[in-house]
C-alpha cells in the first residue's frame, strides 16, 4: 500500500480533531477529502504531509513509517507536492521563479529553470512565465501553484481546497487538470475540500466527521444527479414498473419471491419524491 | 549554496517595501557617513602630528605633559644642557602654536631659530629661507599662498602684526603648508612665551642610542617627555577626544543601524509569516530561512554602508574646502575596511533575531485560512 494510516490521532488538548483514522490509498489514486468545517480534514492533511506532528498512530508513505524519518523537510521536499487555497504563490517573484523555489539548493540554476518552465508549459502558462501573481488571473494563478506542486516530481500531491477561491468553470478546468496529470504521471492526489462538485471528480471520496471517517456521510454526499442515475437505469425502471426481471434486484434485496420489500419500497419511495423535485 | 537567483530573490525581497527599505537604508548612510567622516578627521589628524614633529630629521622631540602640542612648555635653558650630553648631535627648539590668518580660522605658526637644523624642514621653493637676524620677516607654506593669494614681498599680519613674506615653502605635509614660519624670537613674543619653546627636536649621533637617550632625558627632566613621531599623536588630548568620539559615534552608528535593520526585517518577517509557511512546506529547511533573512538585513546594510562611506568621503572634502582648512584627511584601506566591517557587524546583529524568528515558523502558517 502507497499510503496507509493506522488509528491517526492528533488531539490538542480536550479536541480531538482527528481521532483514529484508518485509511489506506494507492498509488496513482484521485482521494478527495471531504467533510463540515472542523471534521478535521485540514488537520490530516497536514499529519499526510508531515507538517504536524501525530498524537497516536502511524502514517506510511511510499514504505516509509513517517515517525522513523529524521529529516521530515528533505523527505517533504522529494516526495511531496503542496497546493494550498490560496495559491500562496510569492508576490515579488515571477511564475518561474515561484515554481523553481522546491528545487533551490537540489540542482543548478540552468536545470531548474528548465524544469520549471516545463511544468509551466504543462499547465498551459507557457508564455506568463515572466509574470508576476498580480499579473494573473485566480486561474492562472492556481495553475502556477499546481507547477510549483509538481515541479520536484512528487510521489503526492496534497491539495487544500485548491478551487476554493475560484469560480464553477475554473474549478472544472483546473480539477481536469489535476486529473490529466494524475493519470498521466502517475502521482497519487489528496484533495481537501467541501465542493462535491469537486469530490465527484476525484475516484474515492472520503468523508471525515468529528475527526472519524464516516460511512454514512458518504451515501449523504450522493448527488440528486446519482438519484437520477440509478431512477434512469434498467435497474431504476424495472424497479418502478415493479417488475422483478433482473436477477439483482432480488440479491440486492429489493424483492424477494416477485414481491417488493421494505427496501424496495424505500427507495420507490425516493424515486417518486425525486420526480416531484 | 550561493548564486545569482539566490541573490536575485534576495534583492526582490528587500525591495517589495520599496519605501520602508529605502528609508531604513537611508539610515545606515547618515550613520555611516558620520562614522567615515570622523574616523578619517581622526586618521588625519593623527598622521599629520607624526610629520609635523619628523621633518627636520629629528630622531626624537621633547616636550612637557602638557595636553596638546600648541600649549607645551619647554625652558630654552635645557636646549643648552641638551646640547651637552653624549650622544647628542644637535638640538633644536621650535615654536607651534596656532591662530587665524586672514580668512582662515586656524593656521599654525611655526617659530624657529633660523640658524638651527628645524629651519631645513621647510623646503624653499620660492624667495629665501630666514636668515639670522631677520625681524618682520615671514615665510609662508605653498597651500597658504595659493590659498590666500600671496606673493614674496606681500605683507602678512599675524595677530595684528606685519610681517613681509620673503620665501614660500613646501614640505608635504597640508598643515605645515597651510601655515607659517617666523623666527623663534618674534614666535615667543606673539604668544607670550618668554624665552619657552614649544618643544625641542632632538637628532642623536648613534641611532641605537635613541631609546637610551630617551630614557635619560626622561629621569634627568621628570616634567618633560622624549617622543617619537608616532608617539606624540598619541599625547595630544585633543586627538585623543576626536578618537574616542569618533569611537563612541561609530558604536551608536552600530546599535542605531542595528536597531533600525531589526526593526524592519521584523516587520517584514512578520507580514511574510504565510510566505515563510509556504517556503517551509515545499521543503526548505530553517537554515535556509535563516539565510534568506540574513541576505535581507546584509544587502540593506551593505547599501547602507557603500553610499554612507562615499558620501561621508564627499562631505570631509567638501567641508574642509568650505573651510579653508588645510588638513590632509586621506581615505585609506583601513578606513574603508574598518568601516564596511562596521556595516557587517550591524548587517549580522540587526539580521539574527528576525532570521532566527523566522526559522522558528511553522510550515503549517501556509495553510491558515486568514
Amino acid at each position: 500500500m502507497f499510503l496507509k494510516t493506522v488509528n491517526v490521532k492528533k488531539h490538542f488538548g480536550e479536541v480531538k480533531a482527528v481521532d483514529g483514522v484508518s485509511l489506506e490509498i494507492e498509488k496513482g489514486e484521485f482521494v478527495s477529502i471531504m467533510g463540515p468545517s472542523g471534521s478535521g480534514k485540514t488537520t490530516l492533511l497536514t499529519l499526510l504531509g508531515t507538517l504536524d506532528s501525530l498524537t497516536s498512530g502511524d502514517i506510511i508513505i511510499d514504505y516509509e513509517n513517517l515517525s522513523s524519518i529524521k529529516d521530515v523537510d528533505t523527505f517533504r521536499s522529494k516526495k511531496m507536492g503542496f497546493i494550498f487555497q490560496f495559491h500562496n504563490l510569492i508576490g515579488y517573484l515571477t511564475a518561474l521563479e515561484n515554481v523553481e523555489l522546491p528545487l533551490h539548493g537540489l540542482m543548478s540554476i540552468d536545470k531548474r529553470k528548465a524544469k520549471a518552465s516545463e511544468l509551466l508549459d504543462l499547465v498551459g502558462l507557457k508564455d506568463r512565465m515572466h509574470h508576476i501573481p498580480s499579473q494573473l488571473s485566480g486561474g492562472e494563478r492556481q495553475r502556477v501553484a499546481i507547477a510549483r506542486a509538481l515541479v520536484n516530481d512528487p510521489l503526492l500531491v496534497l491539495a487544500d481546497e485548491p478551487t476554493g477561491e475560484l469560480d464553477s468553470s475554473t474549478t472544472q478546468k483546473i480539477m481536469d487538470l489535476m486529473k490529466k496529470i494524475n493519470q498521466e504521471k502517475n502521482i497519487t492526489f489528496l484533495v481537501v475540500t467541501h465542493d462535491p462538485e469537486v469530490a465527484k471528480k476525484t475516484g474515492k471520496i472520503i468523508i471525515l466527521r468529528d475527526g472519524k471517517i464516516s460511512r454514512e456521510e458518504l451515501v449523504k454526499s450522493a448527488s440528486i444527479e446519482d438519484i437520477i442515475t440509478l431512477k434512469n437505469s434498467t435497474l431504476g425502471k424495472q424497479l418502478l414498473q415493479k417488475e422483478s426481471g433482473d436477477p439483482y434486484l432480488e440479491k440486492l434485496g429489493l424483492f424477494k419471491e416477485k414481491k417488493l420489500t421494505r427496501e424496495g419500497e424505500l427507495l420507490l419511495s425516493l424515486f417518486e419524491k425525486v420526480e416531484e423535485l | 549554496m550561493m548564486n545569482n537567483r539566490f541573490f536575485g530573490m534576495t534583492f526582490k525581497g528587500v525591495f517589495r517595501r520599496k519605501t520602508r527599505s529605502l528609508l531604513t537604508i537611508l539610515s545606515i548612510v547618515v550613520g555611516i557617513m558620520l562614522v567615515t567622516a570622523l574616523l578619517m578627521v581622526a586618521n588625519g589628524l593623527n598622521t599629520q602630528f607624526q610629520q609635523l614633529s619628523g621633518g627636520s630629521g629629528a630622531d626624537f622631540v621633547v616636550l612637557d605633559h602638557s595636553s596638546d602640542l600648541s600649549s607645551s612648555r619647554v625652558n630654552a635653558s635645557i636646549e643648552n644642557d641638551l646640547e651637552n650630553m653624549d650622544g647628542i648631535s644637535w638640538v633644536s627648539g621650535m615654536v607651534i602654536s596656532t591662530t587665524n590668518i586672514g580668512d582662515r580660522p586656524f593656521a599654525f605658526v611655526m617659530g624657529v631659530q633660523p640658524d638651527e637644523k628645524s629651519v631645513e624642514q621647510f623646503g624653499i621653493v620660492e624667495g629665501r629661507t630666514l636668515q639670522s637676524g631677520d625681524t618682520g620677516k615671514v615665510i609662508i607654506g605653498r597651500v597658504m599662498a595659493t590659498q590666500e593669494g600671496l606673493k614674496i614681498g606681500d605683507t602678512l599680519n599675524i595677530k595684528d602684526k606685519s610681517f613681509e613674506v620673503v620665501g614660500i615653502y613646501e614640505t608635504g605635509v597640508t598643515t605645515e603648508d597651510g601655515g607659517v614660519v617666523v623666527p623663534l624670537g618674534e614666535a615667543q613674543s606673539l604668544f607670550d612665551l618668554g624665552d619657552q619653546v614649544s618643544m625641542l627636536q632632538v637628532k642623536v649621533e648613534n641611532i641605537d642610542q635613541v631609546d637610551a637617550i630617551r630614557t635619560q632625558i626622561e629621569t634627568r627632566y621628570p616634567q618633560l617627555l622624549a617622543l617619537k613621531g608616532s608617539e606624540v599623536a598619541n599625547q595630544q588630548a585633543d586627538l585623543q577626544l576626536i578618537n574616542s568620539i569618533s569611537s563612541l559615534i561609530a558604536l551608536i552608528a552600530i546599535l542605531v543601524g542595528s536597531i533600525v535593520v531589526m526593526n524592519t526585517m521584523i516587520m517584514s518577517v512578520m507580514e511574510r509569516t504565510r510566505e515563510i509557511g509556504v517556503l517551509r512546506a515545499i521543503g526548505w529547511k530553517r537554515r535556509k530561512i535563516l539565510l534568506l533573512i540574513l541576505k535581507e538585513s546584509f544587502t540593506i546594510s551593505i547599501i547602507g554602508g557603500v553610499i554612507g562611506i562615499v558620501l561621508g568621503i564627499v562631505m570631509v572634502n567638501l567641508l574642509t574646502n568650505l573651510a579653508k582648512i588645510s588638513l590632509n584627511l586621506p581615505v585609506t584601506l583601513d578606513l574603508v575596511v574598518g568601516v564596511f566591517l562596521i556595516t557587517i557587524i550591524l548587517g549580522i546583529l540587526g539580521g539574527f533575531y528576525p532570521a532566527w524568528r523566522a526559522s522558528k515558523m511553522s510550515p503549517m502558517e501556509a495553510l491558515s485560512r486568514e
